[in-house]
């Protein structure tokens, strides 16, 4: 039998227990680095996190014993009512929290592709997939080329990072760059093993681009795509070498971790994405990355990245680059991935 | 008893010498900081740990404290229809904290509550599961502080609390089972 002995303080307890669960849910953000639990951006700032926690709960505590000390002390609401209360204050919390970080998240995302817009270019076809081609203005001699396969972003909008930052660093590198729109018609198996065939061609024949040396480059199931390309047999011949950041190869299984990389509703959509899985399912990939070879091969993993399955790939000709706190999806625009790239394309392109 | 007697005078010797201390031996005996502190700890615990391994044990480790907490509710509430223990005030002058509690002092209901959280905790995650036993040694001890149990009351929830603790987790390994299999579908849904 439940009687909550007072309202008052069933209401003040309800508050306290919902803001100590609120301040609990940003610590843990704070310190796993679940951004999408996070009411701020604590990814270089953790400690935010962790005032912010300390600061919601002892705010809790304060009301609650400050405004119902006398009480405290008489007999109160029993165990069985307590749980009740706190039960109810933490699933607040959480739905409160997933409601309020999605937005604060998406912003944060907003914020960060608002720093890296794709310039000029003009729009081509290749196979059934659309893109952009950028060739530095100034060229005189034909140059290395490199088409951009972008992560897949599941028909559910641009993901926060593309592959436009790394465009950039490229142009500047006198690079011929291809991005391609990564949409969900694109991105479709196996119309989506014509997009490489079809770009190298159309890079092959610009009297810019040297075709010896052109290099696909593709992020998440882009990565998974342009090692298919460029390990099938008959296909891709023209790639002069391939990188691969954070390819999917073995589906993880989902969980909290997506919340690292992405807002619930979003990492919701992009977990019970049948299209998604379907697509890494059929390219295959892990058992075309060991046909890549001799040509080379570049290998980039965030050490913060928990989408990625651990996969095989001791046995390819490939060369591993680990980056340090970056995660899956901001591994395309991450400084230090960039830098080596640019790097890598540098030696063997 | 008579250890158990002095044992209780020395530590109840404490209250109303001081309002600083007796505020805090108030603040750490209510039946809502610590408890509370407690539940939020496995609350935290299911979100926390940095692989999926870590985390799916830390996950595994709070429905089994909350039932964990409910046997050993239950084994305390079948102890008292055997066995009735009046409280320290009820026949002794003491110096009381709180208010009276009329249920059976023998044994402590929250110090069980305390140790068969922090137990069940501790089988999962060493460093979790100590802070609660801090936690709860805490909540027992301020109580016998406070005059409404004697030391051996709180001795007897510890033993309780633990039990129902190692029942749960370590001698019915099918419950194991069915939260790994509810922590799975939760993944799905991005919950666990």
């Amino acid at each position: 039998m439940l009687y909550f002995v007072s309202t008052g303080l069933s209401l003040c307890y309800l508050l306290f227990a919902f803001l100590s669960a609120l301040g609990v849910l940003q610590g843990v953000a704070a310190r796993y680095h679940l951004g999408g639990l996070a009411f701020l951006d604590y990814s270089e700032h953790p400690r935010r996190g962790y005032a912010l926690g300390a600061s919601l709960g002892l705010a809790g505590a304060l009301i609650y014993f400050v405004t119902q000390w006398a009480i405290i002390l008489t007999p109160g609401p029993a165990g069985a009512e307590l749980t009740i209360l706190f039960g109810a204050a933490a699933l607040v919390a959480l739905l409160f929290t997933l409601i309020l970080a999605s937005p604060l998240q998406a912003k944060r995302c907003r914020t960060r592709e608002a720093r890296l817009p794709p310039r000029g270019g003009r729009v081509v076809t290749v196979g059934p997939a659309r893109g952009r081609l950028y060739i530095p203005g100034d060229a005189t001699a034909p140059m290395p080329a490199v088409c951009l396969l972008p992560a897949y972003t599941g028909g559910h909008g641009a993901a926060c990072p593309n592959l436009s930052a790394l465009a950039t660093q490229l142009l500047e590198q006198r690079t011929v760059v291809l991005l391609v729109e990564p949409t969900t018609e694109a991105y479709s198996y196996p119309e989506a093993l014509a997009i490489v065939p079809a770009a190298t061609i159309l890079l092959g024949k610009l009297p810019e681009v040297d075709p010896q040396h052109i290099v696909v480059v593709g992020h998440d199931l882009g990565g998974d795509l342009s090692i298919r390309s460029a390990g099938a047999p008959n296909a891709g011949q023209q790639v002069a070498a391939v990188v691969a950041l954070a390819p999917v190869l073995v589906q993880a299984p989902v969980g909290l971790d997506l919340l690292r990389e992405m807002p619930y509703c979003r990492a919701l959509r992009w977990a019970r994405n049948s299209r998604r899985a379907a697509l890494r399912r059929e390219l295959t990939a892990l058992e075309y990355g060991a046909k890549i070879g001799p040509r080379p091969l570049l290998l980039v993993y965030g050490s913060e990245d928990r989408v990625v399955g651990n996969a095989a790939v001791e046995s390819w000709h490939a060369q591993r680059v680990t980056v340090r706190g970056a995660g899956h999806l901001n591994l395309g625009d991450h400084p230090m991935a960039l830098q080596a790239v640019v790097q890598w394309l540098k030696e063997h392109s | 008893m008579s250890i158990d007697w002095t044992l209780f005078q020395f530590f109840n010797g404490l209250a109303q010498r001081s309002p600083v201390l007796d505020t805090l031996i108030r603040v750490l005996m209510n039946d809502y900081l610590i408890t509370t502190a407690l539940v939020l700890f496995l609350f935290g615990l299911w979100f926390s740990g940095e692989t999926r391994e870590v985390r799916e044990r830390n996950q595994l480790a709070v429905p089994l404290a909350v039932l964990s907490m409910f046997v050993g509710n239950l084994a305390i509430k079948w102890m008292n229809i055997l066995f009735y223990r009046p409280r320290p005030f009820s026949s002794h002058a003491v110096r009381l904290l709180f208010y009276r509690p009329s249920d059976s002092s023998f044994p402590s209901n929250a110090t069980s509550v305390g140790f068969s959280l922090a137990t069940a905790v501790w089988f999962f995650n060493r460093k979790a599961g100590a802070t609660m036993y801090v936690l709860a040694f805490l909540l027992g001890f301020s109580r016998v502080c406070g005059g409404v149990h004697y030391p051996s009351d709180v001795l007897g929830g510890m033993l309780v609390g633990t039990c129902a603790a190692y029942i749960v987790v370590k001698k019915l390994p099918f419950l194991t089972r069915v939260w790994t299999a509810v922590i799975h579908y939760l993944q799905r849904w991005l919950l666990a």
